[in-house]
């Protein structure tokens, strides 16, 4: 404690040991402001806010510095729903004691959230505006203002108070009574809580003895029941027989008809739109993929064909190679000629069929090796002609022998062979038309003639063609003639009965000399 | 019976926010301590 005079802090006598001033009433004083607070504190433990706000006044009516006093009454100012006076008991309470003072917390917590702050003051105008209503008539807003009012600041007693005092006008008893037992809870012995409530239990009283029914139920002529529930008032009619189960089924089916009719209606269409959408696209993508499919397709089918015909060119020139026209089929005769010629030179009939076999056109190409060419060109040189003079002899004996058939083949082999042998021509041309081919014979007669105009066998062979038949017999006679006269005959006439037993056929040499004689 | 006027009357308006300023300055702070003191000075006063 310290002196009000000169601040010393003071002893256990009654004057101040400092300044020497008379304490002894300050002490008292303070004692006194330190008992009103115990009282109030107490107070306040046992929610009478009313008195606990009474004790705390007191207190600092005899020391405004007791700093526990002022945030002990601003907190509850706080609690009975009074903000702004609590606010401004926690300010004081800081500029007397700025350090070390709880005061401080309260101040924060209520200035930290702003949101709130602002609710409780729109709280307080609401109120305000509820009792200017009430003062005005206007009971039925006050009530409903008030009520919003309460649901934001529940614990604001002044509110409660308002609100049963309306309901006590109203004679709406149990609203007045619930609404006011409400702020009982929260300020115990305040004087007009207290005071409405004694009123209302009195009314209260009142009414239920003479009409049971009304305290909790109204049953009106129409059937309906009144109850409250909280602040608000349910009237529920009384309702008939329940309804029976085949009204509920009647509904289920009905509910169901018009579900089914919302889905086939509404939903289902979309959801074929979207299945066909899908469709299509599926479509659309494997139209695509068929035409990219026909297009290798076709590539492939093209590329066939083009492999289709490498692979008969190929073929063909394999068969080139290997056919009997082929070069190897060439090059195996060849050889096989050759080795013939060495093994026999004298073999030359079967050395020359073997190179016949041999294409003339292979030997003649350009593709054809000039190693090829020469063996060719040497066998051919030294087997042709022997072989055209062996397929003559041959040839004439079997013509002498009537073998038309050996005479014609070996005859055709041996001017095929040596192709300046016009004898093998000549006697060809015979044997034809001994055979009876005569339209054969005149052409190789002809031939004879074209080819050999210069020689005898042109000359004779000029008798042998059918048309000039007559004028051979008479060239015959001729030569016969000539012959007589010392000209050496040249023709001889097969036609003529055979004379000489040693030349049946009449087959003759060039120079007119008979075989064999 | 309750007067709903007079109880009316007796319901006076919540200080707003806004006000508590005002409500802060006019706060009277004078105490028992104060009324002792000033009794000290004029006793002193009347005595000199």
């Amino acid at each position: 404690m310290k002196c009000y005079n000169c601040g010393c802090t003071l002893s256990e006598n009654d004057f101040c040991t400092g300044c020497g001033a008379d304490v002894l009433i300050y002490k008292k004083i303070m004692r006194l402001s330190n008992i009103f607070y115990n009282d109030g504190l107490k107070k306040a433990q046992v929610r009478d806010l009313t008195g606990a706000a009474q004790s705390l006044r007191q207190s600092l009516k005899c020391n405004k510095n007791n700093i526990d006093a002022r945030n002990l009454l601003g907190l509850v100012f706080f609690e009975m729903g009074e903000p702004v006076a609590a606010l401004s008991e926690w300010v004081i309470s800081k500029n007397i004691k700025s350090k070390k003072n709880i005061a401080d917390d309260f101040i924060q917590e209520i200035q930290s959230n702003p949101t709130k702050l602002d609710a409780i003051n729109q709280t307080i105008k609401k109120y305000n505006q509820a009792l200017m209503y009430c003062k005005q008539g206007s009971l039925d807003l006050a009530a409903i203002q008030l009520k919003k009012v309460l649901s934001i600041n529940p614990n604001l007693i002044k509110g409660y108070q308002l609100l049963a005092l309306l309901y006590i006008h109203n004679e709406e008893w149990e609203k007045a009574k619930r609404t006011i037992v409400k702020a009982a809870k929260i300020d115990a012995n305040n004087t007009t809580t207290l005071f409405y409530i004694r009123e209302i239990d009195k009314m209260l009283e009142v009414c239920e003895e003479p009409n049971v029914d009304k305290k909790k139920k109204k049953p009106l002529k129409s059937d309906v029941i009144t109850y409250q529930s909280g602040n608000e008032t349910i009237i529920q009619p009384l309702n008939g027989p329940e309804k029976t189960g085949g009204a509920t089924v009647i509904n289920l089916v009905i509910g169901m008809i018009i579900g089914l009719g919302i889905m086939w209606f509404l939903i289902l269409p979309s959801r074929v739109q979207a299945e066909k959408s899908d469709i299509n696209k599926n479509l659309v993508e494997v139209s695509d993929q068929l035409t990219a499919k026909s297009a290798t397709i076709e590539e492939l089918e093209k590329r066939v064909e083009a492999l289709q015909t490498e692979n008969s060119d190929l073929q063909t020139d394999i068969e080139g190679y290997t056919g009997s026209d082929g070069v190897l089929k060439a090059s195996d005769s060849l050889m096989e000629a050759s080795k013939k010629y060495i093994e026999d030179p004298d073999a030359v009939l079967d050395i020359a069929d073997i190179m016949k076999s041999i294409d003339e056109d292979y030997v003649k190409g350009t593709d054809t090796s000039e190693e090829f060419k020469a063996l060719y060109s040497l066998l051919h040189t030294q087997v042709s002609t022997k072989a055209a003079v062996k397929y003559l002899q041959t040839g004439l004996s079997a013509l002498k022998k009537s073998d038309y058939v050996t005479a014609i083949s070996d005859l055709t082999k041996a001017y095929e062979t040596d192709e300046t042998n016009v004898e093998a021509l000549y006697n060809l041309g015979h044997a034809y038309r001994k055979s009876g081919n005569t339209d054969k014979a005149d052409e190789l007669y002809r031939q004879v003639i074209s080819l050999f105009p210069d020689s005898q066998y042109a000359n004779n062979a000029k008798g042998y063609i059918t048309e000039n038949t007559e004028t051979t017999d008479n060239a015959n006679t001729q030569q016969q003639n000539q012959a007589t006269d010392g000209v050496a005959p040249t023709v001889t006439e097969p036609t003529l009965p055979i004379t000489d037993a040693t030349n049946p056929l009449g087959g003759v040499g060039a120079n007119g000399a008979v075989p064999g004689q | 019976m309750i007067n709903f006027e007079e109880e009316l009357k007796k319901f006076h308006p919540s200080i707003e926010v806004e006000d508590a300023e005002d409500a802060i300055y006019n706060h009277d702070l004078s105490d028992m301590t104060d009324v002792l003191v000033g009794m000290f000075k004029e006793a002193k006063d009347n005595n000199e």
